[in-house]
């Protein structure tokens, strides 16, 4: 693995998320759920983006796939895939790529798949629609082309058995009887694996996980990363983790992005941040895991909840629940600064974290 | 080694003097799945689900015991049948030495007051259309309190779980999910038992929150003297707050230690894969090497003989023994117990 500063002057960037926000009109107000965030994802790299529920890492992995729906929409920035601009994408040319170099696996297998189709089915309409053919748009005349000028469309056949390939590649035992198995007639393990499978159907070469191991018990999550790293070590695909897991994320990934209310507060390569949180927010989320085995390491908890996004304070968004904040932070907002190679933080009073990073 | 001795004896002490709070023999809680009508006619016979299958438990007063375990284990059953909001099928229950299986409706009700539940779910385990005086007061209400004193009671017990008082009038939705479990924290806390279940409290929080309530919890342990039975598949929450640990796999105990023994050194060879298997945040170069287990646990309906980890055990030692005979659990001395054939030496 290359370290993050040799990597950046090697290759150009696979994802460049610039400036990104993604808002939501409610009744209540504009829910600013992405708020300006700003990312690289080198080839082969795995970036985790780590936050509590409502920080808007899903939302950042939902955006780049454009699945935001009503009442949310992406009100600006840029999200360029391979030097293309994802936002200004049509939905047509978004479908074509969703599914072929992109693919998105989601926390719960369960309502991801269709309850009432056989995986085997599920499996091959991936690869049928998205394989060969780029012409997947339904309707009448879709169907008369597809009908007049059959090159290039893979057979039920071939597809059946691509698709009994990467349910053995994915680790699923008996794969010919799985293929014929309803999902509701698998553990919830084999359903992330048959999700896996229809994610890696054509060779993605970005794959957004959305909490891929949350919904799972711990024996199984071993199983689950131990295939996602497998993947990505085989076929260097670039992964974008989404959890809320510290652990998940110490295990499996090279960089992380820590987010709060919308916004990137802290941007460090793995270990980095791990040994050296700068951020008040990362040292008091670290501060708050409970360590396995060791009772004598008090969890202190951060103060307060996080607040409404329809309704951030001023300044940090983070200044009211910060021990180190004072006025100065509570009415200007910091912006993210680099303070060592790779490592950002937004912080007005990053010279005084210096201290709590110990500790944390 | 002196040191860990002295410990234990300490530790040992203090458990010998007193009887145990609740003592939990042979429980069994099986749930039958009848068939339908056809399936009756091509001659399908009632199965059941094992869901809790000869368990032993001990708790004794002031402590926590933490029962861990993976989803369909019977961590959850095994509470519930504790309570008695299920009725086992087999086995006793006795809290301060008196067995409550057979208890009559009203005397039960009357225990009910020393024996208390926290459940995961703050948002399912809350009724939406009432006000947190109402939820905090129902269990006042039953244990006949007079209707004048249980708003004071209620306020009282706000200010105890560090929930505003003028948050009294409110409902359920208007809280986030810290402050949720917070009242049903109070509702549990409000006719100070001596018991208290706590049924995964802290799983569908955030992490900050969680260890919010974590120490909120320790600290009412304190202040209150509660004993607590800890229910969790968290293991690193779960070695936080305990100090015994019941490790379970599909409706039995497989291992049970002090959480410091446990930790050090996991017997069952499912502890070792399940604390291995957990995702810890480690410093540079501290990645350990993992076991991970092949296939997921067998369903319990209707378990077959033999060893209950048979399938997905990777020792090397495994054999017929272990396919045929169920192992029992076996005390190792020093508060351990294990069931396992390879452990014990009765391969």
């Amino acid at each position: 693995m290359l370290p993050d500063t040799e990597r950046t002057i090697n290759a150009e960037p696979i994802l460049d998320v610039r400036n990104l926000r993604t808002h939501f009109f409610t009744d209540r107000g504009v829910v600013k759920a992405v708020d300006g965030v700003s990312f690289q994802l080198y080839p082969g790299e795995t970036v985790g983006v780590v936050g509590e529920s409502g920080c808007g890492k899903s939302m950042t992995a939902a955006s780049i796939m454009r699945l935001v729906s009503h009442p949310g929409r992406i009100v600006g920035g840029e999200i360029l895939f391979m030097g293309e601009d994802l936002v200004r994408k049509s939905e047509r040319e978004m479908r074509r790529l969703r599914g072929n170099q992109l693919a998105m696996i989601f926390q719960d297998p369960l309502t991801t798949l269709n309850p009432v189709l056989k995986v085997g089915r599920q499996i091959t309409e991936s690869i049928r629609i998205h394989a060969g053919d780029d012409r997947e748009d339904g309707g009448f005349f879709g169907w008369l082309r597809r009908l007049l000028d059959p090159s290039g469309r893979i057979s039920r056949k071939e597809a059946w058995d691509r698709a009994v390939d990467l349910l053995r590649q994915v680790g699923i035992p008996a794969p010919d009887e799985r293929m014929r198995a309803y999902p509701h007639e698998m553990s919830g393990g084999m359903r992330q694996r048959v999700m896996i499978a229809i994610a890696l159907a054509c060779n993605p070469v970005l794959l957004l996980a959305d909490e891929p191991t949350t919904a799972l018990d711990v024996t199984i999550q071993a199983q689950i990363l131990e295939l996602m790293q497998d993947i990505k070590e085989k076929r260097g695909t670039s992964i974008l983790l989404i959890t809320h897991d510290f652990g998940v994320v110490s295990e499996f990934c090279d960089r992380v992005i820590v987010m709060y209310a919308g916004k990137i507060v802290e941007q460090a390569p793995l270990y980095e941040l791990l040994d050296n949180p700068r951020h008040p927010y990362t040292q008091g989320l670290l501060a708050s895991i409970p360590r396995l085995g060791d009772k004598s390491h008090k969890v202190r908890p951060i103060k307060g909840i996080v607040p409404e996004l329809h309704d951030l304070p001023p300044g940090c968004s983070f200044s009211t629940r910060c021990p180190l904040a004072d006025e100065y932070c509570g009415r200007v907002e910091p912006e993210l600064e680099e303070i060592a190679p790779g490592h950002l933080v937004a912080c007005h009073k990053v010279d005084a974290t210096a201290a709590g990073a110990k500790g944390a | 080694m002196a040191e860990a001795q002295a410990a234990v004896s300490a530790g040992g002490a203090r458990v010998d003097a007193a009887p145990p709070l609740l003592e939990v023999a042979g429980l069994k809680q099986h749930f039958p799945i009848v068939p339908n009508l056809v399936e009756r006619l091509f001659g399908k016979k009632v199965r059941h689900v094992h869901a809790v299958d000869g368990v032993d438990l001990t708790v004794y007063r002031g402590e926590t015991v933490g029962l861990v375990g993976e989803s369909g284990c019977g961590k959850s059953t095994l509470a519930r049948s504790v309570l008695r909001l299920y009725q086992p099928t087999a086995g006793s229950v006795k809290f301060e030495g008196r067995e409550i299986l057979n208890l009559p409706p009203a005397e039960m009700r009357r225990l009910r007051k020393d024996m208390q539940i926290i459940f995961q779910d703050p948002f399912a385990s809350l009724n939406p259309r009432q006000t947190v005086e109402q939820i905090v007061g129902l269990p006042l209400r039953i244990q006949g309190v007079p209707k004048h004193e249980i708003r004071g009671r209620v306020l009282e017990l706000l200010e105890i779980v560090g929930l505003p008082p003028g948050h009294i009038d409110r409902f359920p939705h208007q809280f986030s999910g810290g402050q949720r479990q917070r009242i049903g924290i109070a509702r549990a806390l409000a006719v100070r038992p001596k018991f208290v279940v706590a049924d995964e409290p802290v799983s569908a929080l955030d992490v900050s929150i969680q260890a919010q309530i974590i120490n909120l919890l320790e600290r009412l342990q304190e202040e209150f003297g509660l004993t607590y039975l800890f229910i969790t598949h968290d293991l690193s929450v779960v070695s936080y707050v305990s100090d015994r640990i019941a490790v379970m796999y599909l409706g039995r105990i497989v291992e049970w230690a002090k959480t410091e023994d446990l930790f050090a050194e996991p017997l069952h060879p499912y502890t070792q894969a399940l604390l291995s298997a957990i995702p810890t945040v480690e410093r540079r170069g501290r990645r350990r090497e993992r076991i991970i287990l092949q296939g997921s646990p067998p369903t319990p309906i209707d378990p077959p003989g033999g060893c209950r980890f048979y399938e997905r055990c990777f020792l090397k030692e495994k054999n017929e023994t272990c396919r045929l005979v169920d192992p029992e659990l076996v005390d190792l001395g020093n508060g351990r117990k294990v069931a396992c054939h390879a452990v014990a030496g009765t391969l």
